[in-house]
């Protein structure tokens, strides 16, 4: 009975009605959001950190690159406030701008894994049958692979660079989207409104991109929060390796890779961007916790 | 799950976790430095890197442990003297072609053979023949055959004079093995075994680990120029593999490592405030040197190449990033190799004037500068240097943009000529070096500044096949003349060699190329 | 149950040769050859050619991957190019050093973890839970490159309560094993945590509950037990966790383990090296996988094997 109440109701209601359930549930949700205080927290951290990249030239007192060799390794000062490194560059200032890596690794692979894998998922779980079975294959393919010594393979292949450690980042973590949209695209399916949407002789990409995925936005948007910290690991440590972001451009893995010969002589070269590295990861880690346990109950661990 | 089975699985925990410390307990071969068994002297050395195959023959990279495995016919002494090794004398035809070495009669083997003629003709036949792929078989290009006279004489002929052969067989890749090595050991020959006559034996070597070496109870053919006769004092070697150059030296100040061959000048302050450790320093063979693709814009203007020599300051460099442990370097050969440095190089010099690099700039069509890439592999000081660099050139209007590789794709990088600006250090002992990076025929690599030039070939070629070696170190320096002239590389520093020994190690002797561990070197024991 | 392993298994081999093909185009794309670390600087171009001939990398791609997929079919990895010696050798050596300092950050997560997901999750929203809990967070955001660094500096270096770096006693392996094992309990701690939680608010645990058991009695003799299923999944999902972050640490406490091998090994291009590990290590994901599938299907008997 409900199918043909569905159907009378039309494409434009539907779509209407999902609409509206959303903007009321919207208010409701940013209230229960933060009325849990790890969700501030993580949301507070997360605002710092994109000011600061943003407004990096103004927060920063030197240049990243302004180098003083008279003045190396100098310890914290009024006028360096984190001391200053190897090449008498300005530690704080480069910490600054360092932000700037985390934040772009993290956007913009994340944004391009986010790409392949809701793709390839919403492919596999719409249409099942040997396209589900290739795409799955190909996923348990990557995740079967140690993250870090892919992203080093893939470093090594592409050559050293910014871009391409974000390329490799995003080649090292779809698969999780993959799964994810492929999941709730096999149980979306089934549901009613797909099927009326079917029946209305609605063409796949709509169906797809105007119905379905609206409906599993929650979990991937979750998911997302939570890979963004993984993103900014797989960076500093291939920043580590001496494989990552290109000198003089500051990352935080990478002025902890040069600190840590100076780890006696100036630590807090490499003790500082080790605990920034921290903190904003686990920033991202408590409002995606936060995110998930209002947006998506299911996917508790 | 009952509560029997969560009761099991704590067990199950436990007694895996037992295992575990068992296994790695117990596994390891026990041992552990400093609580060995009694009184034994073992010295721990730290490298960077460990062997890869242990046989100078089929190695290009010579781990220590070979130099004192292997005996050579001619060793060298604290200033780089050739002086007898398995050969007690030898001595050179007029024409220079023939060169006959006299073996030391009491030699043998760590299998127990004696050293004989036949065992110098096989070493040096199996690196000649083209299916060993040997690395070193480029090096002795200038052998013809080499020819058995009797037991123990053996000549060495030559295709042409090539005075350099001294220097060629003393290197660590010269080493004597036992005739037929192959087809006695089989696989195992440079894992498992390897037979030299040197003052150490092989114990065991743990890939990735370390090279254990034993002494050699019989030695007693060292070299007359050594304080020291016979067998070597301490009992044990061990080259112990540590790549990150920061646990490296900490190891060396918690004592896990006895001595470091090659500190990074950044540390000398530190250990020498430090009473357990003692910093020895001296010359070096090493040159650091920012390169540029010679063939290609800007770079092929000489006044471009003059313009960078001048932008670099170099006296900053070496007493900022150095620390003052080193000097700068304007020619192509380090002043260590006294025979063949050009003195004059001081006076000929590019000397740090950004004003003149301007100029310099502007009168080659550059008034604005350029843009280039400067590349560099990404070891520590390498990738500082190229930070540095970067700064510099900015100053005089070359806009740079890094990259750093590892070495591997940095080589593959400069083969394949990809190169603009790039970041080198050589460390070499002998004039030899300037053939390798600047001959036309060694083009594309390693004549990776890619300087093809008819001028440089001749005065090369004729330096190099000179009939004696006061010749040939006068026409070195000709060779230098002329590439200062040109500015085909920056020559910009030249570190110090920076060893560190802890207090236990005694009887230190400095020597430029290899530690002499046979000359008297000893080790105190609690 | 058999049968269904078996299918897992046969199911894994498409998988485990697709992902040979992935790791020999990456590797052959990268710029560099091993020659040029076997041969150093002073060779003439034609002994590099010999030498280029003498393993086969002067054929075309396709030749070589067919070669090393036939050998591949014989459980011959190859020689590995830098060290020439069999492949599967070096593996045999490395192997057994990766996996120990696995095993130990295992069981050292599980130590920690599960105690304290249990106290979490007892004292549901108490201080202890929150303080729980905030550790988590915080161990699970450590770098762990990082936090072994901190480790060597102060315990190693600056105490010198454990050695720097190296292996062979078991003192090698507390550092390493501690930092891996650390940042791993933080998410076991969770997981552990949030299973309890579903356990203790199910209707046979209130039934015990109502039925006057005592809370002792409850969580560990009823709860408990089923709480910990999820966690056997764990040690198969982990597996891959764990090898990733003993690379990086092995490089930093200078462990030779399989980790440390590879990584020289993608440096140098020793392709049949990367290669060989490659599939070693993701075929024992891949194992790992299937072993706690079928693990949680013995012990669970909601779940049944199709």
């Amino acid at each position: 009975m409900t199918n043909i109440r569905v159907i009378k109701m039309g494409e434009k209601e539907i779509t209407k009605a999902i609409e509206e359930n959303q903007k009321d549930s919207f208010q409701d949700f940013v209230r229960r959001l933060f009325k849990n205080k790890a969700a501030l927290a993580g949301f507070t951290i997360i605002m710092i950190l994109i000011i600061v990249a943003i407004f990096a030239p103004l927060i920063a007192p030197y240049e990243y690159d302004a180098q003083n060799l008279k003045f190396f390794l100098r310890p914290p000062s009024k006028e360096h406030l984190l001391g200053t490194d190897e090449f008498g560059r300005d530690v704080f200032s480069r910490i600054v701008y360092g932000s700037r890596i985390s934040l772009q690794i993290g956007f913009i692979a994340v944004g391009i894994s986010l790409l392949i894998g809701t793709i390839l998922g919403a492919l596999a779980g719409y249409y099942g049958g040997v396209i589900d079975y290739v795409i799955t294959g190909i996923t348990d393919i990557a995740l079967s692979f140690p993250t870090i010594l892919l992203a080093i393979a893939f470093v090594a292949a592409l050559g050293p660079s910014l871009v391409n450690v974000m390329i490799a980042v995003a080649l090292v973590s779809w698969c999780g989207y993959c799964r994810l949209v492929r999941a709730e695209f096999l149980s979306l399916r089934e549901q009613e409104f797909v099927e009326a949407a079917v029946v209305l002789g609605m063409d796949d990409k709509r169906i797809i991109f105007n119905h379905i995925l609206p409906n599993s936005a929650a979990p991937i948007i979750v998911m997302t929060t939570l890979e963004f910290p993984k993103a900014i690991i797989v960076e500093s440590t291939l920043s580590f390796l001496g494989i990552g972001v290109q000198p003089p451009t500051p990352s935080w893995g990478s002025i902890l890779s040069s600190g840590k010969f100076f780890l006696y002589e100036a630590p807090w070269i490499s003790i500082v961007p080790g605990f920034m590295i921290m903190i904003v990861v686990m920033g991202f880690n408590l409002f995606g916790d936060a995110l998930r346990d209002v947006l998506d109950p299911r996917l508790k661990e | 799950m009952s509560k029997k089975n969560v009761k099991r699985f704590g067990l199950l925990l436990t007694v895996c976790f037992i295992f575990t410390i068992l296994l790695t307990g117990c596994g390891g071969g026990g041992t552990e430095q400093g609580s060995e068994a009694g009184k034994e002297k073992v010295l721990v050395i730290g490298y960077d890197r460990d062997a890869e195959i242990l046989d100078t023959i089929k190695t290009a990279w010579y781990s220590d442990a070979l130099i004192y495995i292997h005996d050579r016919l001619v060793s060298r002494d604290y200033d780089f003297g050739y002086q007898p090794g398995l050969a007690e004398k030898w001595d050179t035809s007029e024409d220079g072609l023939t060169w006959r070495f006299y073996l030391v009669k009491n030699a043998k083997f760590h299998n127990g053979d004696p050293v004989t003629a036949e065992d110098v003709k096989w070493t040096f036949d199996t690196i000649l023949d083209p299916d060993t792929g040997s690395p070193f078989r480029g090096d002795l290009a200038a052998i013809d055959r080499v020819e058995i006279v009797d037991e123990h004489t053996v000549d060495i002929i030559l295709k042409y004079p090539f005075p350099n052969l001294l220097f060629v067989i003393s290197n660590t890749a010269g080493g004597i093995h036992p005739a037929n090595a192959y087809e006695t050991y089989g696989d195992d020959y440079g894992t498992k075994v390897v037979i030299g006559s040197g003052p150490y034996k092989l114990v065991e070597w743990i890939q990735g680990d370390k090279i254990v070496l034993e002494k050699n109870e019989e030695y007693d053919w060292n070299p007359d120029w050594m304080e020291h006769q016979g067998a070597p004092l301490i009992d044990k070697l061990v080259f112990r593999t540590v790549p990150d150059e920061n646990t490296r030296m900490m190891e060396v100040e918690v004592g896990g490592i006895h001595l470091l061959r090659d500190v990074p000048t950044t540390y000398v302050d530190k250990f020498e405030e430090n009473d357990d450790l003692i910093v020895h320093r001296g010359p070096s063979t090493r040159l650091g040197y920012l390169a540029y693709a010679t063939d290609k814009e800007p770079f092929n203007n000489v006044l471009v190449r003059r313009a960078i020599n001048h932008a670099i300051n170099r006296d900053e460099i070496v007493e900022y990033v150095l620390r003052g442990i080193g000097g700068p370097a304007y020619g192509y050969l380090p002043p260590l190799l006294k025979d063949e440095y050009l003195e004059e190089t001081e006076d000929l010099a590019y000397r740090y004037d950004p004003e003149k690099a301007k100029e310099l700039l502007e009168e080659a069509g550059y008034p604005n500068g350029f843009k280039a890439v400067l590349s560099s592999d990404n070891s520590t000081l390498n990738s500082r240097m190229a930070e540095v660099y970067q700064n510099m050139l900015k100053e005089v209007g070359i806009d740079t943009e890094i990259r750093l590789y590892d070495s591997a794709s940095y080589t593959g990088m400069l083969r394949e000529g990809k190169q603009e600006l790039f970041v080198r250090e050589y460390s070499w002992p002998n004039a030899d070096i300037l053939d390798w990076f600047l001959l036309s025929d060694q083009f594309p690599y390693p004549n990776h500044s890619r300087w093809v030039d008819e001028k440089t070939d001749e005065l090369i070629k004729s330096a190099a096949q000179s009939p004696t070696w006061e010749e040939r170190a006068k026409g070195y320096k000709e060779v230098q003349r002329y590439l200062i002239d040109q500015a085909v590389w920056c020559p910009v520093y030249i570190p110090e060699k920076i060893m560190v020994a802890r207090k236990e190690v005694l009887n230190f002797k400095f020597h430029p190329w290899m530690l002499m561990f046979q000359d008297g070197f000893d080790i105190a024991v609690e | 149950m058999l049968k269904y392993a078996i299918k897992r298994i046969i199911l894994a081999i498409p998988v485990i040769i697709s992902m040979t093909i992935i790791v020999f185009l990456i590797l052959h794309l990268a710029p560099g050859e091993p020659i040029d670390l076997i041969v150093g600087p002073n060779v003439t171009p034609e002994v590099y050619e010999s030498i280029r001939h003498k393993y086969g990398l002067d054929q075309p791609l396709i030749v070589q991957y067919f070669k090393f997929l036939g050998n591949l079919f014989r459980l011959d990895f190859g020689d590995s190019i830098l060290q020439q010696r069999p492949v599967s050798r070096l593996i045999l050596e490395r192997l057994p050093v990766t996996l120990k300092l696995g095993i130990a950050g295992f069981i050292l997560s599980v130590i920690i973890a599960i105690p304290l997901g249990i106290l979490a999750a007892v004292n549901r929203n108490t201080i202890i839970d929150y303080t729980c809990m905030t550790g988590a967070m915080l161990g699970m955001s450590l770098p762990t490159f990082w936090f072994g660094l901190l480790l060597l500096y102060f315990f190693a270096y600056r105490m010198r309560i454990f050695p720097i770096s190296g292996y062979g006693t078991w003192k090698h392996l507390v550092l390493p094993a501690f930092a891996l094992g650390l940042t791993d309990a933080a998410v076991t701690a969770r997981m552990m945590r949030s299973s309890m939680l579903e356990v203790l608010g199910q209707d046979y645990v209130r039934t015990a509950r109502s039925k006057g058991l005592a809370e002792k009695v409850v969580i560990y003799q009823h709860a408990l037990k089923n709480a910990l299923i999820p966690i056997v999944t764990l040690l198969g999902m982990r597996l891959g966790w764990i090898i990733g972050g003993s690379v990086v640490l092995e490089t930093i406490f200078s462990i030779p383990g399989l980790g440390r091998l590879m990584i020289d090994s993608i440096h140098s291009r020793d392709y049949p090296v990367v290669q060989g590990s490659m599939i070693v290590l993701t075929s024992a994901i891949i194992l790992g996988n299937i072993i706690a599938d079928i693990l949680y299907a013995v012990i669970d008997p909601r779940i049944k094997f199709d």
